[in-house]
């Protein structure tokens, strides 16, 4: 029996990981897609299958982060419009090159080197965060309406055509179009939002402020996923009944997700998701080993590591809101006895 | 040696995929017309129901599970608060 074109272990697996997912973007506001695209090639799609059927993920997700994010957040519409030609133009070079690779038999190769090395550093990055917070106190933290130095130097060169941001600032068309471009090519090369990159740029080179900065990312990522699945939908290799059933699970997962914030301290499991994304790295590896060597076994390691991990830091975040919210129950019915 | 034709797959009945290239391949069959029932259109068209499709299940996924949300949260909130 098939549901969606899939079979109930299938179907079972991609709700629960979209779940898990879902927590992920819900809770950090990235870790979407990226986990998507080497769960997909671990179970052996063709990485253009994989990377398609990513994009498309990415739009429902980005949609539903959008939506959620509009009625609080703050998006720069015009920013984000202003990207989409750079964004078509990079998604149409990462996928000329998967095709490219594809057609000689290297894609799920190179996607799956490109993905150890993205993983790694990102899980890195985030391990590095977590020891930080640690030992800081939270004396130099960022203000919302800050700008960095380097996107203030970058915004003092006028090079024409210069446009009005939302925020009143000027910022130079190239710099926009060489962002949404370049976001565009790993979206389009590696099947991702490209948010963990968007953010960071939009940021540091453009000079939007952080709160806007967030909402606009997510906008570009419902861009890119658009782009992306359209593009990647003219080759025919989305698998809709795979995208379905992850976002069935992620859109629960991200309510979850969002609704931790408020009982979960970041800081405490920054660190569980860090060890996760290299945990995800290591089992990349291991089904490119599999491949490589022809030994089945690596397979299922890397399928229980990239499963394992993210199932684990998944029970951590609810774990901790559920203590969380316990803790929060038995102070408020212990404040009116105090009072008395 | 690369072998991505003679993957390993995790479900030993999981057929689905072992003739990817064929099943996938636009040329071939009309891509994605293999898993929806509309081959017949042309393939922009197919792209675009697709990019629909998946923005209709957003939508719907939002809103429904929204309503769920605001009927059960406040139950779940308060059996979480009340185990021991």
């Amino acid at each position: 029996m098939e549901l969606l074109g899939l079979t109930p272990e299938l179907l079972v697996l991609f709700v629960s990981f979209g779940f898990m997912v879902g927590v992920f973007f819900g809770f950090f506001g990235m870790g979407g897609a990226f986990l998507v695209t080497p769960a997909l090639l671990i179970l052996g799609y063709p990485a253009p299958v994989a990377i398609g059927s990513s994009m498309a993920f990415v739009f429902g997700t980005a949609v539903i982060a959008t939506m959620k994010h509009h009625d609080v957040g703050q998006v720069d519409y015009k920013l984000g419009a202003l990207m989409f030609v750079g964004i078509i133009v990079g998604i149409e070079i990462g996928k000329m090159l998967v095709f490219g690779l594809e057609a000689i038999g290297r894609a799920e190769l190179v996607v799956g080197v490109a993905y150890i090395l993205l993983l790694g550093a990102i899980g890195l990055v985030f391990v590095q965060k977590a020891r930080k917070q640690d030992s800081a106190d939270g004396d130099n933290e960022t203000q919302d309406d800050d700008i960095p130095e380097i996107a203030k130097k970058i915004k003092s060169y006028n090079i024409p055509p210069m446009v009005r941001l939302t925020d009143g600032s000027k910022a130079s068309m190239w710099t926009i179009s060489g962002v949404g471009g370049g976001v565009g090519v790993v979206s389009g090369f590696l099947g991702v939002g490209g948010g963990f990159i968007r953010m960071p740029a939009i940021y540091y080179l453009i000079g939007v402020p952080l709160a806007a900065a967030v909402g606009t990312s997510l906008f570009g990522a419902l861009m890119s996923g658009a782009v992306g699945a359209f593009s990647y939908g003219l080759s025919g290799v989305i698998d809709i009944g795979v995208v379905t059933a992850l976002l069935v699970g992620s859109a629960l997962g991200a309510r979850i997700g969002s609704a931790s914030t408020a009982y979960v301290d970041e800081a405490d499991v920054t660190i569980y998701f860090g060890i996760m994304l290299l945990m995800a790295s290591t089992a990349v590896a291991f089904g490119e080993l599999a491949n490589w060597l022809e030994m089945p076994i690596f397979d299922t390691v890397s399928f229980v590591l990239l499963i394992g991990s993210s199932f684990f830091v998944t029970v951590i975040i609810i774990y901790y809101g559920a203590v969380s919210v316990r803790e929060q129950a038995a102070l408020a019915e212990e404040t009116p006895q105090a009072d008395d | 040696m690369w072998c991505s034709q003679n993957r390993y797959y995790l479900w030993p009945d999981y057929k689905r995929i072992d003739n990817a290239h064929e099943f996938y391949t636009p040329s071939l069959d009309g891509g994605i017309g293999r898993m929806i029932e509309f081959a017949v259109l042309p393939t922009a068209l197919q792209a675009a129901l697709v990019v629909t499709l998946v923005l209709i299940e957003a939508i719907g996924l939002y809103v429904g599970y929204g309503m769920i949300e605001d009927r059960v949260a406040p139950q779940v909130f308060k059996a979480i608060a009340n185990t021991a």
